[in-house]
């Protein structure tokens, strides 16, 4: 039996996908991401910063995600919800966990440290912010040019110089998110507003270019058979294929 | 020696305009399906984005309704890498609340308020760019989303900020023009009327030119006006064409 | 259809843009205008629209698609009673006319606004109960919390309500009885005019 869904889509297909890098100025890095109506802005500043005593020669990498009053009216204006920051902290997760920036590659010289601060904007909800909030950083992360620094020997003065290298990240892990229905179970790939407002439970899948998973999210909800875990890890192999495969041609279009 | 770097012998600028000229407008309208009403709109690096909702009930502490006219809510929030330098906090520093209040106060000139007692409308405006005229560009694109919502307005609201070098007014200041210093003048009017709804100068000017000042700014003001007209008539056929109109 | 374009792009108006003299007696603004300075001015964007009557045209702005409106006293609405208490009935506005709001306002219904007779002698378990939909007329803006609605007509009143068995009911003159356990729940019903009732009959 093939369920369609309120949109027209089959429960294994995702939305269509926009990614556009580079249209911030101001930010060593940026990416614009749209994901069906759901927007998803990013943007990589750096800092120069003193590394850790007990970690010397890492730099840091802070991940943090707004989700604003303007993107959906049932967010209010304040400090960050709970929502917002569970994600940022999911998305601090996979940085740490797939090392796909490695810390050590930020230092400058001894003590010296970039710290990057990657900022990222919700401009409208309609449902499964996470993957669109994972490709905006990953292609934000991949089109960073930082400023090289010297430090001169003699009297530690930092120079910044007009040249820019890109930031090497090692590997992409991709998130796909699945909710599933209360009655029978039906799963469905990238939800929308309101099929996430509905489900009963939500799960996501973070996996990397050689196959290995970095991250499986399913925060509580009603319990889901290990035969459906297996096909969604499946689905969400195939499916991040399709995810790399965008990236890898963004960046090359950004390089021509 | 300042004034010598921000306009040349030849009456150009740093990015090759003329005193009077605007920079490049660029301006959608209706980009968001979740709010009520959305504009995007890019002067020259400065890229704004403004989001209304409403007419809608008093959320929050009810007190704050007023009995015979609309609450304004508005948020200026500028985000973290839109500045050289990274902001650390988007909102709630004191800059970003004095040009909320700036906001409110030029759109309570500008909305019928009578028409909507005890409701609440919500403006957000979010700057992803900021490369000087930041109010000018948040008052534009506020105007263009509160079109596209829908709500009432006597007239619309065009802003411009106007900086003075050499005896010469120059319009539409972008950021490095603003931190060299001058004087600068922001100036948001209704262009029908040509009324003017907030008025605000910084550095020292003398009084004997402040009516040029105030002229071209104005007149600065009337140029953004006729490229948001169009830009809101393209956008009324286009919607009428789509929807099928009476 | 190109010439019906130009001559609907002709009609688009702006805010702040003027329309036409408004000292003339039979011109009036209506909804989307404002006056000033002796002009009829439009607020919003969209279409003029002339309303020819005999002795009066009326001048409306239309858009293409729908506005957002707010509870206007006199207008009737369509509201979900959400709880009952034997002092007052609070509900939530949904729509407005026969615009649907996005967002639903607050509303309530006072113990002697629920039928214009024997006002003091009304037990309001026995009018609306959590989850009818009810047909009201807009009193007054009220206080800070809620709109204040009435009843107080014979075509006002619960149009739509599910029984203890979750089944919606069939509407009877003063009560409603539940289809599947024949049992008749008290309700301040909502009566349809005759005309209508006649009309529906012939079509069948």
């Amino acid at each position: 039996m093939v369920l369609e869904r309120s949109d027209g889509r089959d429960c294994w297909k995702t939305r269509r996908t926009i990614i556009n890098v580079g249209s911030i100025g101001t930010a060593y890095g940026s990416a614009l991401v749209r994901r069906g109506k759901t927007t998803i802005v990013c943007g990589v500043k750096g800092e120069l910063a003193n590394s850790r005593p007990e970690n010397p020669g890492d730099g840091f990498l802070v991940v943090n995600l707004d989700l604003p009053p303007l993107c959906c009216p049932l967010f209010k204006p304040g400090p960050p919800s709970e929502q917002s920051q569970s994600i940022s902290q999911f998305l601090n997760d996979i940085v740490t966990s797939s090392g796909c920036v490695v810390l050590s590659d930020l230092s400058i010289e001894g003590q010296l440290v970039w710290c990057l601060f990657v900022d990222i904007i919700c401009l409208e909800y309609d449902g499964n912010v996470i993957d669109a909030a994972v490709l905006a950083m990953l292609a934000a992360l991949t089109n960073t040019k930082l400023p090289k620094i010297t430090v001169s020997n003699d009297n530690g003065e930092i120079k910044v110089s007009e040249a820019l290298e890109i930031l090497a990240v090692k590997s992409q892990p991709v998130t796909t998110t699945f909710v599933y229905q209360q009655d029978g179970g039906h799963v469905m790939v990238d939800p929308s507003f309101e099929e996430e407002y509905d489900a009963a439970g939500i799960l996501s899948i973070t996996l990397q270019e050689d196959g290995s998973l970095v991250k499986l999210y399913k925060p509580g909800g009603l319990q889901l058979p290990d035969s459906v875990l297996e096909q969604c890890i499946a689905k969400a192999r195939s499916l991040s294929k399709d995810m790399w495969h965008l990236l890898k041609t963004v960046s090359e279009t950004v390089e021509t | 020696m300042a004034g010598l770097e921000l306009l040349s012998d030849q009456g150009f600028r740093l990015d090759g305009r003329r005193p009077h000229e605007l920079r490049k407008i660029e301006c959608r309208m209706g980009v968001f399906a979740q709010a009520d009403g959305s504009a995007y709109i890019e002067q020259g690096n400065t890229k704004v984005l403004a989001a209304v909702y409403g007419p809608h009930e008093m959320r929050g502490s009810k007190s704050r309704g007023l009995h015979h006219k609309v609450l304004i809510n508005c948020q200026y929030s500028m985000a973290t890498f839109s500045t050289g330098e990274r902001k650390r906090r988007p909102r709630g520093d004191r800059k970003s609340q004095e040009m909320t209040l700036h906001l409110k106060q030029t759109f309570e000139a500008a909305i019928m308020t009578q028409l909507y007692p005890r409701s609440q409308i919500d403006i957000f405006v979010e700057v992803l760019q900021a490369d000087g005229g930041n109010y000018s560009t948040c008052v534009n694109a506020a105007t263009l989303a509160l079109v596209d919502a829908g709500i009432p307005l006597k007239d619309y609201v065009c802003a411009c900020t106007t900086g003075f070098v050499n005896d010469t007014p120059m319009v539409d200041i972008s950021f490095v023009e603003e931190s060299l210093g001058g004087p600068q003048l922001t100036v948001a009017v209704l262009p029908k009327s040509e009324q003017i709804v907030l008025l605000e100068m910084a550095s020292r000017l003398h009084v004997d030119y402040l009516n040029k000042v105030l002229k071209t700014a104005v007149k600065g003001c009337k140029d953004v006006y006729v490229i948001l007209d169009e830009v809101v008539r393209n956008h009324v056929a286009q919607i009428a064409s789509s929807v099928g109109s009476e | 259809m190109e010439e019906k374009k130009k001559e609907n792009l002709k009609r688009i108006c702006i805010p702040g843009q003027r329309i036409c003299r408004a000292d003339t007696s039979n011109i009036t603004g209506g909804k989307g205008t404002y006056t000033r300075q002796g002009y009829i001015c439009a607020s919003l964007a969209g279409y003029i629209h002339i309303d020819r009557q005999e002795k009066n045209s009326v001048i409306h702005v239309k858009r293409g698609i729908e506005q957002n409106v707010v509870p206007e006293a006199g207008s009737i609405v369509t509201v979900k009673i959400t709880s009952v208490n034997p002092r007052v009935c609070k509900c939530s506005i949904l729509c407005v006319e026969d615009t649907e709001l996005r967002e639903p306002f607050r509303g309530q219904i006072r113990k002697e606004d629920v039928r214009s007779t024997e006002k003091d002698l009304v037990e309001l378990y026995k009018c609306f109960r959590p989850g009818d939909i009810v047909l009201a007329r807009v009193l007054s803006i009220g206080d800070a919390h809620s709109y204040f609605l009435s009843t107080a007509e014979d075509e006002l009143g619960v149009v739509i309500s599910i029984s203890e068995a979750g089944v919606p009911m069939i509407p009877g003159s003063a009560e409603m009885q539940c289809p599947k356990t024949y049992v008749t729940e008290p309700r301040k019903v909502a009566k349809v005019i005759p005309e209508h009732i006649a009309v529906e009959k012939k079509k069948a």
